[in-house]
């Protein structure tokens, strides 16, 4: 073989090692990319549903009225009833939809039986399917205030991100 | 030929340098197990201390209170309300979330009786540092004394 030729092919054997170099650069930055993507996607969600749900066990219109200041675990089952109502008759309403966000939040009786009509109470529901799902439950008393009586339940917020 | 073993320790050297970026990479936090550990123990007490247990037409604190002092309460006769409400509430809750759990009430010496809890308490995680431990203290006033219900949870 000329000498020509043995540097032509050394010369063609490094250019086809350097592009499967970058080739296999950009796989792995491709990769590490779409791994933080998601990984900032589900914090992102997790922020969300962690922010909506601190937000919908404070919330006035469903926070018990007339109790200790430190009972902040309470929510009135009347006015969830009636939020989920006028939600549902209002669903363009603005102000829930900025409060909110996209996401499904649900109150749910435990303790005592629950009332098979009332569980759950669907206060917002998520019209948007989306790929990441964070759930958080908040714990929380529901306090009828035609009976008197508080019932052991918990708030379920899904949020998408 | 030596351009050639010189490509080939390059490709190495790289390959080794990707996966050290990909495999050190630092864990990012994940919000909702914090989140988790630092309210859910607290608030599931709080609110099932004010729960109305059923039979006994006032809440789950001051049924631990009576069963403590005085045994004013008819249903602390009969039955074991304090046992039954609490599983019933834990089942439903943390158990169908998957969560690790211990529930535990405390008697000062000054209780008159106290309750075994016999709370069908999940494996709890070994290392204190995955506990998130909520404690809600109830004073026996006008008896002396304060119990202590505690409910830790794995993270």
């Amino acid at each position: 073989m000329k000498r020509a030729q043995i540097q032509f092919g050394e010369s063609l054997a490094v250019i086809i090692i350097l592009v499967v170099m970058i080739v296999l650069g950009i796989m792995f930055y491709a990769r590490l990319q779409h791994d933080e993507n998601t990984e900032t996607s589900r914090t992102h969600s997790d922020l969300k549903a962690i922010e909506i749900a601190k937000l919908a066990s404070s919330l006035p219109e469903l926070k018990c009225t007339g109790r200790p200041v430190q009972d902040k675990t309470c929510i009135d089952m009347e006015k969830a009833i009636r939020l989920e109502k006028w939600i549902g008759d209002n669903p363009t309403n603005l102000h829930y939809v900025k409060v909110f966000g996209d996401a499904t939040v649900k109150l749910y009786f435990v303790y005592p039986t629950p009332i098979p009509v009332l569980n759950p109470i669907e206060i917002m529901k998520q019209t948007q399917n989306t790929q990441y799902k964070t759930t958080v439950q908040v714990p929380v008393t529901i306090h009828d205030p035609s009976t008197r009586k508080s019932r052991f339940g918990y708030l379920e917020v899904s949020s998408g991100g | 030929m030596e351009i050639m073993g010189l490509a080939v320790i390059v490709i190495l050297v790289s390959i080794g340098l990707f996966y050290m970026i990909a495999f050190t990479k630092e864990p990012q936090p994940e919000p909702v197990k914090e989140y988790t550990a630092s309210e859910l123990a607290t608030n599931t007490i709080v609110a099932m201390l004010a729960t109305d247990i059923d039979d006994c037409g006032t809440t789950l604190e001051k049924v631990i209170v009576d069963k403590a002092t005085y045994q004013n309460l008819p249903c602390l006769r009969s039955d074991d309300p304090i046992n039954k409400s609490i599983s019933l509430m834990l089942e439903n809750s943390l158990q169908k979330w998957g969560k690790d759990y211990k529930l535990t009430i405390d008697y000062p010496d000054t209780a008159t009786n106290t309750v075994d809890i016999a709370v069908p308490t999940t494996p709890l995680c070994g290392d204190m540092r995955e506990r998130e431990t909520g404690t809600q203290p109830i004073p026996l006033y006008p008896v002396p004394g304060t119990v202590m219900v505690s409910l830790s949870i794995c993270t």
